[in-house]
């Protein structure tokens, strides 16, 4: 396995780490992996992941782009006529035309939490995209995920703890004149449920395989596997799309162990999908080395 | 990346702008713990320093950030010997022989105690701990127990050596040596008034700043950490207005 640094996109503003893996364990026709900054995160990822990951994909034979967005980390601030989303999703196109030129065989993009929603963009639209890996991303409650979340709710001792604490801590704001609440600090809009749906429909139309995964930190949104197609009305994607929930792991991920289970669900997920070389590549006769049209 | 094939340390270099100085800087990137939330203030320190024409360095711990292996160096002489090395591969491309070491938090005091062993011209350091197990105590205090894995401090697992010997980091006792100290401070606290007599007592020259705004109210943690400027403005107004031209 070796690392380098790679400077990619307009004037070279956006910075990496490729970890390529060594010669003998490299996967011939493998895509590569897309890893980009989470929010204010750089792209080494809470609690060094995202460095850990890349290294345990090359260690099975995965090239690993990590790259820090526009104005994270220690990329430049790149200027943009567009939205900030259109933007991000340019960028992780930049990072495919890099990978692409170093022989890259398409991507699997992974997005966490915020970071879904360009690697997402970017998939729909750029046909190099093989796979998803989409981490804490989209949920919309259902009715079995009222009935799981109250009664789980209800049965935690945590949750009375939790309240009593809720409570003691609002009257220590009352005592010091403080506001209740800080006004949030990042805020994200979901995308309709039916368009998401559609959307996922047209991925799994084109061959794109795709992993969802929820950490137990984002519980009060989303707390079983079934949500996912309940949520989407998407039973057809049953047995097309693979749904993980990870018990036991909050939002960071932030214990060894926790990130243990996150690296084992997402390398198992690649392997199986695209271990097999010449089978993986035949199914995907989209995934081209160079783009249909460039993003830039 | 620099160094030894197989243990690289990742490192970005900022080159001066305008009138370049003779003084180049190596700035520590933080002890993993503190990393996702003191990276963003490194940059913008390592920016603001090249904009006073120092040449800067900043680099990753072995074990940390982009650099490689798994966990901290095994002792605290091994992450000695990363400063040592990144200081020399940073006066190889600038041809600066006089570097100034500078850290923030626990790096501060990993650094304090690499500076027994390696000579630098000059430290910076920004609100070291004087107790390394008062540290790492704060540091666990941090989380819920039932949210810490047995032998991790916040989700980080330590080399057994390296954390002994942090754990039993006294700075009081072995105070920093250069020739030139600079002991930086973002609140009014007695600790540091004594480092600086314990150093200065070793022979340093040394100059403790209290930030002026400590008195003000200040922004939250994170605010100061990811949002604000105010920490790496002070750092490099400190070290252009305290080192040689």
């Amino acid at each position: 396995m070796r690392e380098r640094t790679l400077h990619f996109g307009v004037g070279g503003g956006l910075a990496g780490v490729l970890t390529e893996p060594s010669p003998e364990a490299l996967r011939e026709g493998a895509p590569a992996i897309v890893l980009s900054n989470v929010g204010m995160h750089s792209r080494i990822g809470p609690y060094r992941m995202w460095v850990e990951l890349s290294r345990r994909l090359a260690s099975e034979g995965f090239l690993t782009l990590r790259f820090d967005q526009s104005g994270f980390g220690d990329s430049g601030t790149v200027p943009s006529a567009v939205g900030p989303l259109e933007a991000a999703a340019l960028e992780q196109r930049a990072a495919i035309d890099a990978l692409a030129e170093r022989g890259a065989t398409g991507v699997v993009l992974l997005g966490f939490c915020s970071g879904v929603d360009p690697a997402h963009a970017a998939s729909l639209v750029d046909p190099r995209v093989r796979g998803v890996v989409y981490l804490d991303g989209y949920a919309y409650p259902t009715p079995q995920f009222f009935v799981r979340r109250w009664t789980l709710r209800f049965l935690r001792a945590r949750t009375w703890l939790n309240a009593i604490d809720r409570r003691r801590q609002r009257l220590l704001q009352l005592k010091k004149g403080e506001a209740p609440h800080a006004p949030p600090v990042f805020d994200r809009t979901y995308p309709p449920p039916e368009r998401l749906a559609s959307e996922l429909r047209a991925l799994a139309g084109r061959g794109v395989e795709m992993l969802f995964l929820w950490s137990r930190g984002r519980e009060h949104e989303f707390n079983h596997e079934a949500q996912f197609f309940s949520m989407l009305r998407v039973p057809d994607l049953r047995g097309r799309v693979q749904v993980r929930f990870l018990d036991g792991c909050d939002h960071l991920f932030s214990t060894a162990a926790q990130r243990a289970k996150l690296f084992e669900a997402v390398t198992r997920f690649v392997v199986a999908k695209f271990g097999g070389q010449e089978a993986s590549a035949a199914a995907h006769p989209a995934a081209v080395t160079s783009p249909a049209a460039r993003a830039r | 990346m620099f160094g030894p094939a197989g243990e690289e340390l990742y490192g970005v270099l900022h080159l001066p702008a305008g009138d370049a100085r003779r003084t180049a800087v190596v700035l520590c990137h933080p002890l993993p713990f503190e990393y996702m939330r003191r990276r963003w203030q490194h940059r913008q320190a390592a920016e603001l320093l090249a904009e006073q024409g120092f040449a800067v360095l900043r680099f990753d711990w072995s074990g940390t950030g982009d650099s490689a292996g798994d966990a901290l160096p095994g002792s605290l002489a091994a992450a000695g010997r990363d400063v040592a090395l990144a200081a020399s591969e940073l006066s190889e491309r600038t041809d600066r022989p006089f570097v100034c070491a500078a850290a923030m938090g626990g790096a501060a005091a990993v650094l304090a105690r690499a500076s027994q062993d390696h000579g630098f011209a000059a430290l910076l350091l920004v609100d070291p701990p004087l107790s390394g197990s008062d540290y790492l105590g704060a540091l666990s205090a941090r989380r819920a127990a039932e949210h810490q894995a047995a032998g991790e401090t916040l989700g980080v697992r330590l080399p057994d050596t390296f954390r002994r010997e942090l754990e039993s980091l006294r700075l009081l006792d072995a105070p920093p040596r250069a020739d030139r100290v600079l002991l930086l401070a973002t609140a009014h606290e007695a600790g540091l008034r004594e480092l600086e007599r314990a150093a200065a007592a070793r022979g340093s020259d040394v100059t403790l700043r209290e930030r002026p705004s400590a008195a003000d109210p200040r922004p939250s943690e994170l605010e100061e950490a990811l949002l604000s400027n105010a920490l790496p403005s002070e750092m490099a107004a400190f070290v252009a207005a305290e080192l040689p031209a």
